[in-house]
């Protein structure tokens, strides 16, 4: 048998056995909406390489960097979800919207108090990105991370 | 193997960026099999190897407006797919140290899987059950990347050296079903 006969065998053998599952294919083509046009990206930049958020009551804090803000935020397991605060420095006033991936698109909004700092008390398990809207119109997001 | 050329991939991602769905739908057809194969490698279990696949296309999405080589986009999401497997691998020894993952063949004996045709595609899963681990691996990546360069840098291998490991591999498969 040929090699590109065989590579095919193995590739059926493979869609057979473990297949991708349709609802991850789903979500792919679904991560197009999620993008924010002009959007300036903060790149996660620091996280702990042994995080201990597992364990309840513990922190992992991560920091995201875009070019003219840092956004820094801290997780907290707690038994109701992950506790998220976090700060915007240089500080600007600005509404924050917490996006939510888990079997759907979910969102929460809160606003930035005056020293850059906001809060979002409850967040269950999921993929998450913060979108923060600034006055002039122009808009900041975060890299996605798994909360 | 490659069904679609680079040039493709790129006008793929330029309409994509323009908002067009269908190009964005193809991008996911061509890639989506390479990712989930890269996130199972890693031994993740399927939903981490959902959360992998769904945190490679959100990145992508990201920097749509930034990726500066679109015809090198496979690469670049396996090479994300990688990262993020191994970040996820060290979530789950973290949360579960006695989890030694999954196999990179899937036991084709599970019961859900009995259903399946049994002749030539269960010969083909044993046969490829007793290949070494790395071949095992190779083999699933190269036939399910869209092209060679897309692996080049996951493998951790020259682009040179695929096509030849790959004919060992191709070769010791062969023989175990022609036993």
């Amino acid at each position: 048998m040929n090699d590109d006969d065989l590579t095919a065998r193995v590739r059926a053998a493979f869609d057979a056995l473990d297949p991708v599952p349709p609802h991850v294919t789903a979500a792919a083509r679904a991560a197009l909406a999620s993008r924010v046009p002009g959007a300036v990206l903060a790149e996660l930049t620091m996280e702990p390489r042994y995080s201990t958020a597992a364990l309840r009551g513990t922190a992992r804090r991560l920091t995201f960097t875009g070019t003219d803000a840092v956004i820094e935020i801290e997780v907290t397991r707690l038994d109701h979800g992950h506790e998220i605060t976090g700060r915007v420095t240089p500080s600007t006033p600005a509404r924050a919207r917490l996006r939510h991936l888990r079997r759907g698109p979910t969102e929460w909004t809160t606003d930035v108090d005056p020293a850059g700092q906001f809060a979002f008390p409850a967040v269950p398990d999921g993929l998450v990105s913060l979108v923060f809207d600034l006055p002039d119109t122009a808009s900041i997001v975060t890299s996605w991370v798994r909360l | 193997m490659a069904l679609e050329g680079q040039d493709d991939i790129a006008r793929l991602v330029a309409r994509a960026r323009d908002g067009d769905g269908a190009a964005w739908d193809r991008l996911v057809e061509r890639h989506s099999a390479m990712l989930w194969s890269i996130a199972r490698a890693h031994g993740l279990n399927e939903a981490d190897a959902g959360d992998v696949v769904q945190t490679a296309w959100l990145r992508l999405v990201e920097r749509l407006d930034r990726v500066e080589d679109a015809a090198a986009v496979g690469g670049w999401l396996s090479t994300t797919a990688r990262r993020e497997s191994l970040r996820a691998a060290r979530r789950r020894t973290r949360e579960r140290p006695d989890d030694p993952g999954d196999p990179p063949v899937p036991d084709h004996q599970r019961p859900e899987r009995v259903v399946l045709a049994r002749d030539r595609l269960d010969r083909v899963a044993l046969a490829l059950q007793e290949l070494p681990r790395r071949c095992q691996v190779l083999l699933r990546l190269l036939a399910t990347a869209p092209s060679y360069a897309d692996l080049a840098d996951l493998l951790d291998m020259p682009v040179g050296s695929i096509g030849p490991t790959r004919a060992r591999c191709l070769a010791a498969l062969n023989r175990r079903l022609e036993q």
